[in-house]
């Protein structure tokens, strides 16, 4: 993180949108909800980084932490391909993605052996899956 | 008992332990858990970071899935998947133009009336009533366990209104039913670093090692979690920390075993290590086994 929290909060009310957008903090944030929970004055913390990956994305700035970026582009392509995470999928687009390819590759394997993966993705409602990708997207456009 | 049951994505994969463990309770138990027909991702936390619409949408798919199957409580074993459930209800209710909107994306009717529930909610509430259907028929008499919680089961409070957010006990509560010993410590609600597993493993090892460290300083030989991605971080992460140098106690140190609380429950109740999955997690589980009679 190159900004904590505080500091993000800090940024966004002086208006500093380069900052915060581009920051690394945004990608890094696990979304583990504790500094919403214990904020006393009840800022939604969490909900900001969302926030600001969002836009982030939207004003097409890299992310500063492109992998998290890829990972979440990854999850998405998943679920519009299936309907449902594949993971094995999914986990080859990211290494692609990343070129990070032998990272974790006994972990992979080991997992592997286990029978923790599934070699054939399941498929649910891929249509409508999609046509609800779609519709946001519509929507998202109508209000900007 | 009947209820929708939603495992989502990670209990059909990696977290299958997880799916067959619960049903092997449920049965167990007198409880009959009713697949959600046709169920889709939820998202997960990728939706909420890309669209908070989308986030909402997915999450409600599968909620008006469970209102034309005609339940009013989908059950959902997954700390990750309940906290988009909840998330997305939660949204629906506090905004009044989403619902409509929501409808209108779905091209369906949706009333938002399914309330989200976890397995541990379920299985407390049951047993704060004296309606558990079954006692232990096994003695755990060696087994010291803390209960980790994660994240999404209790965080936002507002949102999730799951037990205590900083000191949650139902865990810890359901599994003394069951004659298993859980210990107090200091990590119950602390995060494990979730999808970064993959995105960056070296934060989650960070914060795997200090939640394994103070469990075994707790005293515990097991830790009972109950979020697949909790237990993937937890189980998998301990054979990077004994290559980067172990615990101190020397390399190798770390091998506690990571157990779905409702593997620990079906042991009590007798149900064979196989059908609870206990042979697919990556550190060895059999150790468990021993402490029990
Ligand atoms: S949600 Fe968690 S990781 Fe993200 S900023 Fe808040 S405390 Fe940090």
């Amino acid at each position: 993180m190159d900004l904590t929290p505080t500091q993000v909060i800090h940024a966004v009310r002086l208006g500093l949108r380069d900052l915060v957008l581009d920051s690394k903090t945004i990608w890094i944030c696990a979304s583990c909800e504790t500094c919403t929970t214990r904020c006393p004055q009840e800022v939604d913390i969490a909900r900001v980084m969302d926030a600001a990956r969002i836009l982030a994305r939207r004003e097409g700035r890299r992310p500063r932490i492109p992998e998290v970026a890829a990972f979440h582009r990854s999850v998405l392509e998943s679920l519009r391909m299936f309907g449902r995470l594949y993971e094995l999928g999914a986990i080859g687009a990211l290494k692609l993605r990343t070129m990070r390819l032998t990272e974790d590759l006994d972990l992979g394997l080991r997992m592997f052996k286990k029978g923790k993966f599934r070699f054939i993705p399941a498929f649910a409602n891929v249509l409508a899956t999609n046509r609800i990708f779609r519709r946001v997207k519509k929507a998202e456009r109508a209000r900007t | 008992m009947r209820f929708a049951y939603y495992p989502g994505c990670s209990l059909h994969s990696t977290g299958r332990e997880y799916d067959a463990s619960f049903r092997e309770v449920c049965a167990r138990l007198g409880l009959e858990p009713d697949e959600v027909e046709g169920w889709t991702c939820c998202g997960a936390s990728s939706a909420h970071a890309t669209s908070r619409l989308l986030s909402v949408a997915l999450a409600a798919d599968n909620l008006a899935r469970v209102e034309t199957a005609g339940h009013k409580d989908v059950v959902v074993p997954c700390a990750s998947c309940f906290s988009r459930f909840k998330d997305a209800t939660h949204e629906i209710e506090s905004d009044p133009g989403m619902k409509a909107e929501i409808g209108g994306i779905l091209g369906r009717p949706f009333s938002n009336s399914v309330k989200t529930i976890h397995p541990l909610e379920l299985l407390d509430k049951m047993g704060e009533e004296g309606r558990l259907g079954a006692a232990p028929v096994k003695e755990m008499p060696g087994v010291r366990a803390v209960c980790y919680y994660g994240c999404l089961l209790t965080r936002p409070p507002k949102v999730t209104q799951f037990d205590d957010c900083e000191y949650p006990m139902s865990m810890d509560r359901l599994l003394g039913r069951f004659g298993v010993r859980t210990l107090d410590w200091s990590y119950k609600t602390d995060c494990c670093g979730a999808g970064f597993g993959l995105t960056r493993p070296a934060i989650v090892c960070k914060l795997v090692k200090k939640i394994l460290d103070n469990a075994s300083a707790a005293g515990a030989n097991v830790v009972a979690v109950a979020c697949p991605l909790c237990h993937a971080n937890l189980d998998s992460r301990q054979a990077d920390l004994n290559r980067a140098g172990g615990n101190g106690a020397g390399p190798g140190a770390y091998k506690m075993p990571v157990l779905y609380f409702t593997q620990l429950i079906g042991l009590a109740l007798g149900a064979a290590p196989e059908s609870l999955g206990l042979g697919s997690h990556l550190v060895e589980t059999a150790p468990v086994l021993g402490m029990m009679r």
